[in-house]
């Protein structure tokens, strides 16, 4: 079980970069990159914030895909 | 990246260079020792500056580092040159995981340095700063772990 994103995916729509959104909630570039790529979880309070920035619900912006261990 | 490594090289440097600076305090140590155990009434020891050279070399590089990127460093004079990143969340987590992991390693590093001191006896003529460089491995070891850990804050 692991948590899936679509932060590319809407980060692309905003047309932001990853330093740019990175800005608006407070983390580095390179943690924004980790969560793209699925590295890193966020915590909750830095998930409801990237789901403020792009004015979606927690469940339009991350999903909780069941049955996949990622290692 | 190239400020870890910068940090990391210098965390190494402090090390050996401290190690390097001790021994002319450990001739003097040997002279004193010599005095009490031959009861004589006094002795001489001759003490090479140039071992304190490194540390001094350092000191001014450090200082002058120190004080060139002020604004950036947000860490504390004392732990310079070490680096503890904690801009965000995910910094913090790296940085707990990698001094948890350092912590965990002077717990095997100790033992097998407690270990090598065994050996003390048969190097005491030969290489005395033998103790010195077997107390040094630890924070040597400590600093690599730690730096080869928060590397991935920057990956």
């Amino acid at each position: 079980m692991h948590l899936v994103n679509r932060v590319k995916e809407l980060r692309a729509r905003y047309n932001w970069t990853q330093s740019e959104l990175g800005e608006r909630v407070g983390v580095t570039r390179q943690t924004i990159a980790s969560i793209e790529k699925g590295d890193y979880v966020p915590s909750l309070l830095l998930g409801l914030q990237l789901c403020d920035v792009f004015r979606l619900r927690m469940e339009d912006v991350f999903e909780l895909e069941k049955g996949a261990d990622k290692e | 990246m190239k400020r870890l490594w910068f940090s990391l090289m210098m965390s190494i440097c402090t090390i050996i260079a401290f190690g390097l600076a001790m021994i002319p305090l450990i001739q003097l140590t040997n002279g004193l020792a010599d005095l009490i155990r031959n009861d004589a009434s006094g002795f001489s020891v001759e003490i090479k500056v140039v071992w304190f050279l490194p540390v001094v070399l350092l000191a001014i590089i450090e200082a002058i580092d120190c004080l060139w990127n002020k604004r950036k460093n947000k860490s504390s004079f004392w732990i310079y040159p070490l680096v503890n990143p904690s801009d965000d969340e995910r910094e913090r987590a790296i940085t707990a995981k990698a001094s948890h992991d350092a912590f965990f390693t002077i717990w095997a590093v100790a033992p097998i340095c407690a270990g090598l001191m065994c050996f003390y006896p048969l190097f005491t003529d030969v290489f005395s700063i033998y103790p010195m460089v077997v107390v040094l491995i630890i924070p040597f070891v400590q600093v690599t772990v730690y730096y080869l850990k928060i590397r991935r804050i920057y990956m």
